[in-house]
């Protein structure tokens, strides 16, 4: 910070005058920033003492809610399970065990050997719940970060350029969003061709750019008004430029935060889409079809979808209790919780 | 008012109409011979030739999607490939038990959302606020198929009060859509308490609100007069979208509860590359969605003279 700041430490009038005196300084800071903007980012110091401050800030305000740290720890478990599955999974996924099956064929219970029971052909469930988490955890992100590319690819195009371009891509918007979701990634998959990890990844992709794109474009509106981009503007910066330094380090927040919640609503898709058999192709466990398998057996061997679908649930809960808390972190104003 | 409905309608019928064209080329896109399923694999390739010409497979792109537009104006969806019925008889019989999950999973939504949300938002911080705030979270993050056997399993078969997996036989019993409704109920009922929720607590501290309470009127009117009526357009933006979207038919719902409707209809079409049905489901679920949508925009304006159409 510059040496000729004012420095407050007496203050007579009380809270208001504190106040007011805290105002002058932030005040103050600002414009010595809008100076550095105006400069062209020429005052480096100035800027990656802001920087480290808005993350620091960020990730202090996070840390306080219980509920999405929570959330990350489950995460955390979830990228190291997924990532260590043969070292983590007790049995082989995939090997049908004959003590996996009682004598009259049935699936096991949950007990010593086969900790959460076996499945209909004998395969021990956690195993395969573990492997499972590989399934959805990729598919989940790479989805999600499929659609957020064409989501903000569009939404700065439509916000920021307006005009014709602003009216076809949001009319499209409107065409995907008058789509049945599951039906059109349905027809999707049958049309590319057997699905596999990445025809899921780009058929979900299609599917979410719609709304991703919707959120940015929202974005972008609010920002392009700013008087920093004006500010900009006057300046004579090229529009790449406005682009890239004033709006997209705006866009940061919004983007991490629909990565996180995007995951959740990927991964609860891809669970849709694979319980109703369109999912990774057996014998590759994925938790969807997990249940859709154990379906028929849901009154004699209940853990086949109870555990499936906690997991599922877990995964999705934790990525919407990150997302939730990254909203509040960035924005305390519109803190709800 | 009225430019305005005209604008949107017209634009709606653009809407559908587009998503007409991707359906269609996607249903064209599927790499298999729908003459092939229907005269089975060892067909000779005269006869195939034959069906495909029968059914006008055997024409230029182009011409097959005039021919069927041409035939949709006149209210004809077509005839499906597997079973020769008419796809508007079979959609209009399905109908009704798609109808039926829609209502019992608005109804349930209502009941459950509501409710929650304003409580929340009413006492905020509070144990009930903290767990219904978990509720919702648990709520949003559910799949519907696993909570569909969830309910299944303790509703139906540990205590048998709603009908079993299987036991749907195309009546409209009521009791056969109470656990669906539940189902799309409490999934949804999250979304509509936690946005409730967040747009009560903005109106809370409105100066309205202060200004209400401050001339002593009682919390109830406060409540109902001065929060809610400025506090509902989330609902609406909500119901709208699923009203549409419920009608459409779910897929998964139907698919767990064994309950053919709109979406199974539709789900079987596509394994099937049964082209008309395809198409015609697809398009009447769009058209709910569309429907629906304008709906919802017209009932905001009109329950809110502020909002101004553009």
């Amino acid at each position: 910070m510059s040496p000729d700041l004012p420095e407050f430490e007496v203050i007579i009038g009380g809270e208001e005058a504190g106040q007011a005196t805290a105002e002058r300084v932030e005040d103050m800071a600002e414009s010595e920033l809008a100076g550095a903007e105006a400069y062209g980012g020429w005052l480096p110091e100035a800027e990656i003492i802001e920087t480290r401050g808005t993350w620091t800030e960020v990730w202090r305000r996070f840390r306080k809610d219980k509920f999405a740290v929570a959330g990350l720890v489950i995460i955390v478990i979830l990228i190291v399970v997924a990532v260590g599955a043969p070292l983590v999974a007790p049995h082989s996924p995939l090997t049908q065990y004959d003590s996996g099956l009682t004598n009259q064929g049935q699936p096991v219970a949950p007990g010593a050997k086969f900790w959460l029971g076996s499945d209909t052909l004998g395969r021990d469930l956690l195993s395969r719940l573990i492997y499972g988490a590989r399934v959805s955890l990729t598919i989940g992100v790479l989805a999600n970060g499929f659609a957020l590319f064409l989501g903000v690819i569009f939404g700065i195009v439509a916000g920021y350029f307006r005009g014709w371009l602003e009216t076809f891509v949001m009319r499209a918007t409107d065409v995907m969003l008058a789509f049945p979701i599951l039906l059109l990634a349905i027809a999707l998959s049958s049309a590319i061709s057997k699905p596999g990890i990445w025809v899921l990844v780009v058929v979900i992709g299609i599917v979410y750019w719609a709304p991703m794109t919707r959120v940015i474009h929202g974005e972008v509106l609010s920002i392009r008004e700013k008087e920093f981009v004006m500010a900009a503007r006057l300046t004579g910066c090229t529009n790449r430029r406005i682009l890239t330094r004033h709006i997209l380090p705006h866009l940061v927040a919004p983007i991490i935060v629909y990565t996180s919640l995007g995951i959740a609503t990927t991964v609860l898709f891809e669970a849709s889409l694979s319980y109703i058999g369109l999912g990774v192709q057996p014998p590759t466990p994925s938790w969807g079809q997990m249940i859709s398998d154990g379906q028929p057996y849901y009154t004699s061997a209940p853990w086949l979808i109870l555990f499936p679908g906690l997991a599922i649930m877990i995964t999705v809960l934790a990525f919407n209790l990150v997302g939730d808390g990254l909203r509040d972190a960035f924005d305390p104003q519109q803190r709800q919780r | 008012m009225g430019r305005y409905i005209i604008r949107r309608l017209l634009w709606a019928v653009v809407v559908v109409l587009c998503v007409s064209l991707i359906t269609f080329l996607l249903a064209f896109a599927i790499p298999a011979d729908p003459a092939k399923g229907i005269a089975g694999p060892h067909a000779t390739p005269a006869v195939l030739m034959q069906i495909r010409h029968q059914l006008g497979l055997d024409r230029p792109l182009y011409y097959q999607y005039a021919l069927y537009m041409w035939h949709l104006v006149h209210g004809n969806l077509g005839y499906s490939y597997i079973n020769q019925l008419p796809v508007t008889q079979s959609i209009l019989q399905r109908f009704p038990a798609t109808a039926m999950i829609a209502i019992f999973g608005i109804l349930f939504e209502l009941l459950i959302g509501i409710p929650i949300g304003m409580i929340s938002a009413l006492r905020q911080y509070s144990v009930r606020d903290r767990a219904f705030t978990v509720f919702s979270l648990i709520g949003v993050s559910m799949p519907t198929f696993f909570l569909g056997m969830l309910l299944l399993y303790f509703f139906a078969f540990r205590i048998s009060i709603f009908p079993n997996l299987g036991a749907y036989q195309g009546a409209l019993h009521p009791l056969y859509f109470v656990l669906p409704g539940l189902t799309l109920g409490v999934t949804g009922a999250a979304w509509y308490s936690r946005m409730l929720r967040s747009k009560m607590l903005d109106i809370l501290n409105a100066d309205y609100v202060k200004a209400a309470r401050a001339k002593g009127l009682p919390e109830r009117v406060v409540v109902w007069r001065h929060i809610m009526r400025n506090a509902w357009s989330p609902i609406i933006t909500l119901l709208g979208m699923d009203v549409g979207w419920f009608l459409g038919g779910v897929v998964v719902v139907e698919i767990v509860f064994g309950i053919p409707g709109i979406g199974w209809q539709a789900w079987q079409a596509i394994e099937n590359l049964d082209h008309p049905m395809i198409m015609g489901t697809v398009e009447f679920a769009a058209l709910l969605v569309v429907f629906a949508n304008l709906v919802t925009d017209i009932a905001y304006t009109w329950l809110d003279p502020r909002v101004k159409y553009s």
